[in-house]
């Protein structure tokens, strides 16, 4: 199953409640077959910008993050339930996939225009357009639309 | 036969006569055609530098270690040793992928004054890398993480990695 990161802005609460829309929110993801590896607490902080949520203005948040395993169908009904839970400000799913290793091509981009491959490729493709002639192929040693 | 021949030769004096409207693809041995090209003419004096291809100097050396081994007085083919070393950029040097949550990696390819990402001339990134970043960093934006407008101020005195005064390639601002 491929592995999901979910990113939960929670209203400012008493911790009380805190703790039960996190209960709510993980029980979500076990009826849905999901397997949960953890939730981590990025803190209680104001948000970068106003968010409006549930018919009422938040300027701060508790951030959350749920580390979790499910199939690609149950993310959606997660959004769902997350977007009907009035204590939840936003939510967000992430999918995790494994890093790719790149080289480098800076020092290739870094040189002048001339030196190139992708201007040089684009210098040819330029000429080969222009060298293009309309191949009849009528099989006849005349031209027979007159033109 | 004959009336093949007669038709051919009909066709061949109609051609002349309006050979100044012919079309290129049937220019012929049999048809005159005044058709002049275009995009061929040279407009311009500027002469282009040649560009150096990196295949000639391999083809070089290959041809002086052969020769190389027939007689020993010949130069030795062997890498340019005055070649400087490539250039990297600076997320590819440490081996990092900007992740959506290193919010305080990410700031530090933000404007202070804007809170708009930089373009490449200014973060000195290669393509793939640039990408990365400005794809994370929209990520953060919309997951609530990270600010579209300003630049927080707990990360303002963060070492500068891009300089808008000072870019890698000159840009017009």
């Amino acid at each position: 199953m491929p592995a999901y990161e979910a990113i939960l802005i929670l209203k400012k609460m008493a911790r009380p409640e805190v703790a039960k829309a996190l209960k709510r929110a993980t029980t979500n993801i076990f009826n849905n077959n999901g397997l949960l590896f953890g939730i981590e607490n990025l803190g209680h902080r104001a948000l970068p910008y106003g968010i409006s949520a549930h018919g009422r203005r938040h300027k701060e948040g508790s951030y959350f993050l749920i580390r979790f395993d499910s199939s690609t169908t149950t993310i959606e009904v997660l959004k769902d339930e997350f977007r009907r839970d009035i204590d939840v400000v936003r939510n967000g799913f992430v999918r995790i996939r494994p890093e790719e290793n790149i080289e480098c091509t800076l020092d290739e981009e870094m040189k002048p225009p001339a030196y190139r491959q992708d201007v040089k490729d684009m210098i040819e493709e330029g000429r080969r357009r222009e060298k293009y002639k309309f191949q009849p192929k009528t099989g006849l040693e005349y031209n027979p639309w007159r033109t | 036969m004959m009336p093949i021949v007669r038709t051919l030769a009909r066709s061949r004096s109609m051609f002349s006569l309006s050979a100044s409207v012919v079309n290129p693809a049937f220019s012929s041995s049999i048809i005159r055609s005044n058709y002049i090209p275009v995009r061929g003419i040279k407009t311009t004096d500027t002469m282009h530098p040649d560009p150096v291809y990196d295949e000639d100097e391999k083809v070089l050396k290959k041809v002086l270690e052969e020769r190389q081994q027939q007689c020993e007085d010949l130069p030795i083919g062997m890498d340019n040793p005055y070649e400087k070393p490539k250039k990297i950029c600076i997320l590819c040097e440490h081996g990092i992928t900007p992740n959506y949550k290193n919010i305080k990696l990410l700031y530090q390819f933000v404007s202070p004054y804007t809170g708009m990402p930089y373009e490449r001339h200014i973060t000195g990134l290669c393509k793939q890398k640039q990408e990365q970043v400005e794809k994370a960093i929209l990520l953060a934006v919309n997951l609530g993480l990270m600010s579209n407008y300003l630049k927080e101020v707990e990360f303002l005195k963060d070492p500068k990695l891009c300089d808008p005064e000072r870019p890698f390639r000159p840009h017009k601002y």
